[in-house]
């Protein structure tokens, strides 16, 4: 049994690592490519931005169609990597993106001026330059791709259920068998393997990519401007120095998650990103034929896409919508008052964080799903109870992101500030109200909002979930539940329906309320070029 | 100076930060500075020589690594209300009023009513020439305002002692020389506060535009105590005097 259980695990990781390589590699090329290229921009950007809200039901059909179908005896594992990738390349394009935005002009003129090839600039500028970026998002990355293991190992659509050898899978297998002590292994065994990756690995090179950044606010004297292309040398022999200290764990964490998302630009107006939706859903159709090879033609899908609207009725998918948009809410609420204050509590003692840190950053990268059925159980009881259980359920994958950006906020206060607060003797409650809240406002506008993404995103197995024939489902109506209901049955044109519905609600939210609350909050805040 | 006459004393202080490397950085060691009664004392100093360092462990915010702050007779343990520090970049809160800004410094204080808060807060405005712009927010005013409103947050405490860091480094020359002229004032007027100033610059004529005394620092690392030098000129002192630049002269060729 111990033997069967790691060798799941290898193979979880295996897949898992080739879903980063592929994503960091996809990374590269897009969020470059974009940046390098104002016209490319305008295109890509929005199109990832309209895609990273698509949950990851909405990509079974495509992994499940196009890889699993087309590509014999490998195709299920393909279609299993193609759903990780789905959950662990959109940070990494925006963070690239970003990086490849903010490199210097002076520099990209240099490069003009000594007339260097694509190649030299790809490799002596953009990647050396984007590289922090990147191993700055790994470990969320990983998180997430963990987080809905279970769900890219099961390649499921109604009753045609491949799964694929993996921990998610095996793990999977011994809840329906109610074999406890192999759930028990496996969790271990999982939590044991990713702390051992991020110990040996990521930290290694978050601590190596250091000399990559020349963005850090204060680098000491003489360090100022390392030469991109002497770095490039540098990298080239890449030997992440096994340093392990506890102080650096502890500094590193809060550019672990991505708080860099706080300044994707939304680019473009209402009506292009209209037109993008508009395309997002023709992407669809295309790929109708595929999809529906057994339909046949494209107005046959997208007639029965939107017959199955009128099928499954507006009115109850509007329904739908509007109680899991109020679970989200609360989700959102409850996640605001469990990080602030222990951000706040964070940033204010070096000795907590020192301590709480770490540990809060490997339970952030354990797959919480794994304690799914714990919650599932835990909450059995009558309709309240269930949906506290659902709540908890979406909570606990996003939480992290808007502890870490809130976190990152209140690291972003000033040593003169804090000091005011000690000279005036303000109470705690007054340094938090007039000082630090007020500093970490758009950065945790900015947690809330990729919060929202992932709240989005966990709702389908939320509100709806199947373990071991036993199914903890809320009672009341929620699109997730629809989603998953339609997905066991396998009504992909209905599936496909509500999928559009959540992207374009998501999106639509994001454009009107947390867009207008981030602007807000800046105006409000008044905050321009002092701080 | 007999110790009946000392308001604050740094003996034997020593400090520094640590370094990457875990090795530490001595900035100060074995400092001993006194500040008279009514004293307005300037530090000069090159950039990165310790002055911050200095006026921190004065106001009680950072304990040195050894030596003692003895303020009125006592160790200084942490920060009071009877000793005010400027900081050398502005700490406006932006999302503050002026008005609410000044008031900061009064929050937590028990021993005022609301109503006299307000007046205080009212008072020090007029004084700092702001009145009518109690209700603007720090990113309207001009560097040299925001700069006042700091001084008079720093004021409206009371304090016995006023740390000013660097106060007219991020002004240009014409708003700094009015900023020099409102201290001045402030200074003459001995109804106000404070009791004695301790001022730290690394521009030579702005401290000796203000100071009865002038510790030099450098010297390298950790920093010395390379002359002290009494300026008795009289006020309101002129730059363009011939005195005036003499000393400038003398303390500049003590620096370098
Ligand atoms: N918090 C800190 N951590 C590490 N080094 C510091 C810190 N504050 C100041 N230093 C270093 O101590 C030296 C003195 O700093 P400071 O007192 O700010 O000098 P000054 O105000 O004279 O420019 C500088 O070299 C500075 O880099
Ligand atoms: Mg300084």
């Amino acid at each position: 049994m111990l033997w069967e259980v790691l060798a799941a695990v290898a193979l979880s990781w295996a897949r898992i690592a080739a879903a980063l390589a592929l994503s960091v590699l996809a990374a590269i090329i897009v969020g470059i490519y974009s940046g390098m290229s104002r016209r490319v921009d305008r295109v890509a950007i929005p199109i990832l931005d309209v895609l990273q809200s698509v949950p990851i039901l909405g990509f079974f059909p495509l992994a499940v169609y196009v890889l699993a179908r087309a590509v014999p005896i490998l195709g299920y594992e393909l279609a299993s990597i193609f759903l990780i990738f789905t959950c662990t390349f959109w940070n990494l394009a925006f963070a690239v993106y970003e990086g490849a935005r903010s490199i210097p002009q002076s520099m990209i003129e240099v490069a003009e001026l000594s007339k260097l090839s694509l190649r030299d600039r790809l490799g002596k500028i953009y990647v050396p330059a984007v590289f922090p970026k990147i191993v700055d998002q790994l470990p969320a990355s990983l998180a997430n791709a963990f987080y809905f293991l279970a769900a890219s190992e099961v390649i499921a659509l109604g009753e045609a259920e491949v799964r694929v050898a993996g921990i998610g899978t095996l793990i999977l297998r011994y809840l329906e068998l109610g074999y406890h002590a192999g759930i028990a292994i496996g969790l271990l065994a999982t939590a044991l393997s990713i702390i051992a990756v991020y110990l040996l690995i990521l930290m290694p090179l978050i601590s190596y990519s250091d000399r990559y950044r020349f963005d850090i606010a204060q680098p000491p004297a003489g360090q100022r401007t390392p030469m991109i292309m002497e770095l490039y040398t540098r990298i080239k022999s890449i030997h992440a120095p096994l340093k392990l200290e506890p102080r650096r764990i502890a500094g590193l964490t809060h550019r672990v998650f991505p708080t860099q998302l706080v300044n994707i630009r939304y680019v473009g107006s209402d009506i292009k990103r209209l037109i993008f939706i508009v395309f997002i859903i023709v992407l669809l159709v295309f790929a109708g034929p595929r999809i529906y090879a057994n339909i046949g033609d494209v107005w046959t899908a997208v007639s029965s896409v939107a017959g199955a609207g009128v099928r499954l009725g507006l009115l109850s998918i509007g329904e739908a919508l509007a109680y899991s948009f109020s679970r989200v809410l609360v989700c959102l609420a409850l996640m605001l008052a469990i990080s602030l204050p222990i951000a706040y509590i964070i940033s204010e003692k070096p000795r907590v964080r020192n301590t709480l840190l770490p540990v809060l950053q490997i339970v952030a990268s354990l797959p919480s799903p794994l304690i799914f059925p714990i919650i599932s159980g835990f909450f059995e009881g009558g309709t309240l109870s269930r949906e506290l259980g659902a709540i908890l359920l979406m909570s606990l994958g996003s939480v992290w992101y808007v502890f870490y950006s809130t976190l990152g906020g209140f690291n972003k206060v000033h040593e003169e500030y804090r000091e005011l607060a000690r000279l005036y003797k303000l109470s705690g409650f007054n340094k938090f109200r007039y000082i630090y809240l007020p500093f970490a406002t758009p950065s945790m506008v900015t947690g809330l909002i990729t919060a929202t993404g992932g709240a989005w995103n966990t709702v389908i197995v939320a509100e709806r979930l199947g373990e071991g024939g036993r199914i903890f489902e809320i009672q009341t109506p929620g699109l997730g539940k629809l989603m998953s209901t339609l997905a066991e049955m396998a009504d992909t044109p209905g599936l496909v329906f509500t999928v559009i519905v959540m992207t374009v609600f998501v999106i639509l939210v994001n454009r009107i309320l947390w867009r207008n609350l981030y602007d807000y909050s800046i105006k409000a805040l008044r905050i321009h070029e002092q701080l | 100076m007999s110790n009946s006459e000392i308001l604050l004393e740094l003996r034997n202080v020593t400090h520094g930060y640590s370094l990457r490397a875990g090795s530490t950085l001595k900035v100060i060691e074995n400092l001993n500075i006194q500040v008279g009664y009514g004293e307005f004392l300037g530090i000069v100093g090159p950039s990165g020589c310790g002055k911050s360092t200095i006026l921190r462990i004065m106001a009680g915010l950072i304990k040195p690594l050894s030596g003692a702050v003895i303020f009125r007779g006592e160790v200084l343990n942490g920060t009071t209300p009877r000793i005010s520090l400027m900081h050398q970049i502005p700490t406006l809160l932006p999302w503050l009023t002026v008005r609410e800004n000044i008031y900061l410094a009064l929050t937590s204080r028990r021993d005022l009513s609301e109503r006299e808060k307000q007046l205080k807060v009212s008072e020090l405005l007029e004084l700092v020439e702001l009145s009518g712009y109690g209700s603007a927010y720090p990113y309207e005013l001009s560097g040299g305002m925001r700069q006042r409103v700091a001084l008079a947050r720093a004021l409206v405490t009371d304090p016995d002692l006023l740390l000013l860091d660097e106060p007219f480094s991020n002004l240009d020359p014409l708003t700094s020389l009015s900023l020099i002229r409102e201290i001045e004032g402030m200074w003459f007027d001995t109804t106000l506060p404070p009791i004695s100033v301790v001022m730290v610059s690394h521009n030579i004529e702005e401290v000796v535009m203000l100071a009865d005394r002038v510790i030099v620092l450098g010297g390298g690392r950790p920093a010395k105590i390379l002359a002290e030098v009494p300026i008795e000129l009289p006020r309101p002192r002129n730059k363009k005097s011939e005195e005036f630049y003499r000393l400038v002269d003398e303390l500049f060729s003590l620096i370098s």
